[in-house]
């Protein structure tokens, strides 16, 4: 009895925050994918995210939903500036360039959000509708809000999957990205497109960093202390995917919270040691596109 | 059988459902003269692939001097004296072309290992691939940068790169392609001039240059071999007529 | 002379010494007698000079991105602290030790890391980092965990020369081991073992078609320079006499990173420009507060990928200055 509910409490506490992850870092593997772009810095679009909607919340009294939205929106537009002004330039850079670029943004959204939010890390107000828990197995409950996620999420990832893997639109995106000049010469406007894709890609962090406030605390490092974990959603499940990186965070969302209830000290250790194992056996990851 | 240096037996390989391999069969005595000819897209560039080991082949295997080789890498293959050019030059495009030629007889010698001095080593393998590129018509280019030099040189820098690297079989994947024609009379007299002890596969679309350097004439199309001859009773062959005349001609 | 001579001889003076080398040297030289007040700042500045020399053969040399780095430094921190604290205080035997762990742990994780490629490739290396970092935290009854490993005793050097508080010693010591490592990589990226990688860098395609194990060349330069920021990391904490889990973050990572790439990758002299300006920069700025040095800092490398590619020196090079290519 008391296994089977601290099994259930991991797989539902876990899938939760797997979905969060996901949201969060599946538009890291649109653009690198797509884009070709290794934007370290997509952590901050959804700690942007995040504070934008905090904002919207406590100083302009916004229900839940909207702040949400305009967390989105106000990311979105950000993004498209940023990609015309700044990430436009590098998708024909080196590697070693986009990376030392996108550290470069890392260290400024740190410095950013502390001076306009302060060190210390903001809770979330969650509507009355979405608080309270239900019952699950044994001593095992649910919060609402987390079981809100996991539908949530579900929807995102058969969202995606049916936009970006099955319609033209997708196709054009994965025309575009193999063969650029190809893709310009039968028409397709590709300036327009990859603002889309980035965009796309940014907005979706924040909505992952909007909605997750609640698991993944806003604090002005966000960006740097989940980078990791994006980085192996994007990684483990293979770029440019959306049901790769689906797979993975799940794997990594639930064995995290497994390895952290069970050995709260050296949790993180058998994670990593873990993705090292995974990594030496499969090194493009679970469904990477063979290059 | 025993003066083969290179041998394919039943070659498969497939990219998704396109066959761009299929039971080839293949084989090159020492110091042969031998052509790869067919239409773009009939798997040429994936043969030599398969050959040198930089794609797998999902049957078959492939031998060299009568040892079975499918298993290794490319660099083992490379040190066991099989050589290639590329059909899209891969050079080392920001090193001096001296240079680049110095690497390849330094790895030749295994000297690339060297994780100090190798000075003396060094000063000689640049004197011995000067001397190469002398014999290739390259000396005036010794000190440019690759990545500076006309297309055409840049062709050559390949076939030096690979004889620098002294090999006994030498797979050349369209090394005319591209050069400019005042230029390709240089690569095709440095073809005709390669050292007779080597084994050599040409891959080329010129058929002026196939007829008049190959010995022998292997025809693939659609990942077939589909006949192989002297030059004469492959330009006799109605079915390789059809092949260049009726379908995609080029060249 | 013939025209073999020449271009031989073109070849073979670029090993040779230039003058211009002996500057950074006699700048340290003449900033121990000049700046006696700075010289602890002085010593945190070779320790990362030597640090991104490390990374240079890594990414400059053989063009392999990681942001993992910290690992290998902090390790070697740790490891020649516990010596310390352990009761081993004779410090050069430290500094092989630690060098030696580090480039251990290279081996077995750059067998791992170098399998793979591009973001698996980053991701990995920022992993290692925090698994020790992981490590580090959690035995703290050895580390001293988020405290850091204090009392670092460290015997005087040679028997004769102890670390005083002026930070004397430490300075000498410092610029010493750094001036050994690079006479090490200096004498490696001009040997044909040294020229191989940058032929990876260049194309490895290339090279494998050469007879070259890409991926046995570049878990050698991997172990190497592991070796080389675990000496760095050691230095450090003999010389500050401390180690933290600082020493294994990624903020270590990515500040050696843009120092390199700030001074010019595959240069053998980048880091000496890059970690002099970012830590004199930061003794200045950061001083007042720290978090807007990090946005100064981020603003700052951005603006130089996107208008100086190839960093100062090569800007440097650019400018037809002469400089050369490594
Ligand atoms: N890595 C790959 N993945 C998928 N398909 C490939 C790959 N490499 C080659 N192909 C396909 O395999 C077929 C054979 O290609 P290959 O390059 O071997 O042709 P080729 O005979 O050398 O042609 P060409 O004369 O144009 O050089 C082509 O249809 C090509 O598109
Ligand atoms: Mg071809």
């Amino acid at each position: 009895m008391e296994l089977l509910s601290v099994a259930t409490g991991i797989v539902a506490t876990g899938t939760a925050y797997a979905m969060v992850l996901y949201i969060a870092a599946v538009g890291l593997s649109v653009t690198m994918g797509l884009l070709g772009i290794a934007n370290l810095a997509h952590g901050a679009f959804a700690m942007a995210g995040g504070y934008a909607m905090v904002w919207g919340l406590d100083r302009l009294g916004l229900s839940f939903g909207v702040a949400v939205l305009l967390a989105c929106v106000l990311v979105g537009v950000a993004s498209v500036v940023m990609e015309r002004v700044l990430y436009r330039r590098f998708y024909a850079r080196s590697e070693l360039d986009q990376v030392v670029m996108s550290v470069g943004l890392l260290f400024m959204s740190v410095a950013v959000a502390q001076f306009l939010f302060g060190p210390s890390p903001l809770s979330v107000r969650l509507p009355g509708l979405l608080t309270g828990s239900v019952p699950l197995v044994g001593d095992a409950s649910l919060p609402v809000y987390r079981g809100f996620l996991i539908l949530f999420g579900g929807a995102i990832f058969l969202l995606l999957w049916a936009g970006i893997e099955r319609t033209m639109l997708g196709a054009r995106i994965r025309a575009a990205v193999d063969n650029r000049f190809m893709a310009q010469a039968v028409g397709v406007n590709t300036d327009l497109l990859f603002v889309t894709v980035f965009a796309l890609g940014s907005m979706l962090a924040a909505l992952g960093g909007a909605l997750g406030a609640d698991m993944m605390a806003l604090t002005p490092d966000y960006a740097l202390a989940h980078l990791v974990y994006f980085m192996i959603v994007v990684a483990v499940g293979g770029l440019g995917s959306v049901r790769g990186p689906f797979v993975a965070a799940l794997l990594l969302g639930i064995g995290d919270t497994a390895c952290k209830i069970l050995a709260p000290q050296a949790g993180a250790f058998f994670v990593y040691v873990a993705l090292f194992v995974l990594l030496l056996a499969r090194p493009r990851g679970l469904f990477g596109r063979t290059a | 059988m025993d003066d083969l240096v290179l041998a394919a037996r039943g070659l498969h390989r497939s990219f998704g459902s396109l066959e761009v391999a299929c039971d080839i069969n293949f084989a090159l005595a020492a110091g042969a003269r031998h052509a790869l000819i067919g239409p773009n897209g009939a798997g040429k560039s994936t043969l030599v692939n398969l050959l040198t080991g930089a794609l797998r082949p999902s049957a078959g295997s492939i031998w060299l001097d009568g040892v079975d080789v499918t298993g290794l890498a490319v660099h083992q293959r490379v040190r066991r004296g099989l050589a290639r050019t590329f059909q899209i030059n891969t050079l080392l495009r920001e090193m001096s072309v001296l240079e680049g030629v110095q690497l390849a007889v330094l790895e030749r010698g295994g000297q690339g290992r060297a994780l100090l001095g190798g000075r003396a080593g060094q000063r000689r393998a640049a004197e011995e691939g000067f001397d190469l590129l002398e014999q290739l018509g390259l000396a005036g280019d010794a000190s440019a940068i690759v990545g500076a030099l006309a297309y055409g040189r840049q062709r050559l820098v390949e076939v030096a790169m690979a004889l620098a690297l002294r090999p006994r079989v030498l797979l050349l994947d369209e090394p005319a392609a591209g050069v400019p024609p005042a230029d390709s009379h240089l690569m095709l007299e440095v073809i005709a001039r390669l050292p007779a002890g080597i084994a050599v596969l040409i891959i080329e679309h010129d058929m002026k240059l196939v007829f008049r350097f190959a010995e022998r004439i292997s025809v693939l199309v659609a990942g077939r071999i589909l006949t192989e001859g002297s030059p004469a009773e492959i330009a006799a062959d109605p079915r390789v007529r059809e092949v260049y005349l009726g379908g995609r001609a080029h060249g | 002379m013939s025209a073999r001579a020449a271009a031989v001889g073109v070849l073979m003076r670029r090993r040779s010494w230039r003058w211009v080398e002996a500057l950074p040297w006699v700048a340290a030289i003449a900033g121990f007698f000049l700046l006696p007040n700075y010289l602890q700042l002085g010593t945190q500045i070779l320790v990362m000079i030597l640090f991104a020399l490390s990374l240079d053969l890594l990414l400059g040399y053989t063009g392999i991105v990681t942001l993992g780095h910290a690992a290998f430094f902090g390790l070697g921190a740790y490891t020649a602290g516990l010596l310390a604290t352990g009761g081993w205080h004779e410090p050069l035997s430290g500094l092989v030790a630690a060098a030696a762990v580090a480039a251990a742990l290279g081996l077995v994780a750059g067998f791992v890391i170098l399998r793979t490629s591009g973001l698996a490739l980053l991701m990995l290396g920022m992993a290692i980092t925090l698994l020790l970092y992981e490590v580090a935290n959690n035995l703290n009854g050895l580390t001293g965990g988020a405290d850091g490993l204090s009392g670092v005793e460290i015997a005087p050097l040679l028997g004769r020369f102890g670390f005083d508080m002026y930070g004397r010693t430490s300075y000498l010591y410092a610029l010493a081991v750094l001036f050994v490592a690079f006479l090490l990589v200096r004498a490696i990226v001009w040997a044909p073992f040294g020229r191989s990688l940058v032929g990876i860098r260049q194309n490895p395609a290339r090279m494998q078609a050469m007879g070259v194990s890409v991926f046995a060349r570049r878990l050698a330069v991997f172990v190497l320079s592991a070796g080389l920021a675990g000496l760095a990391g050691a230095v450090s904490a003999q010389t500050s006499q401390f180690a933290s889990l600082d020493n294994l973050s990624f903020d270590l990572s990515g500040t050696v990173l843009l120092m390199l790439v700030l001074g010019g990758p595959g240069r053998l002299y980048g880091g000496f420009i890059g970690a002099s300006v970012l830590m004199i920069a930061q003794d200045g700025l950061a001083k007042e507060n720290p978090v807007f040095w990090l946005f100064w800092l981020g603003l700052f490398v951005i603006l130089l990928v996107v208008f100086v590619p190839g960093g100062l020196l090569g800007l440097r090079a650019r400018l037809g200055l002469g400089g050369r290519d490594g």
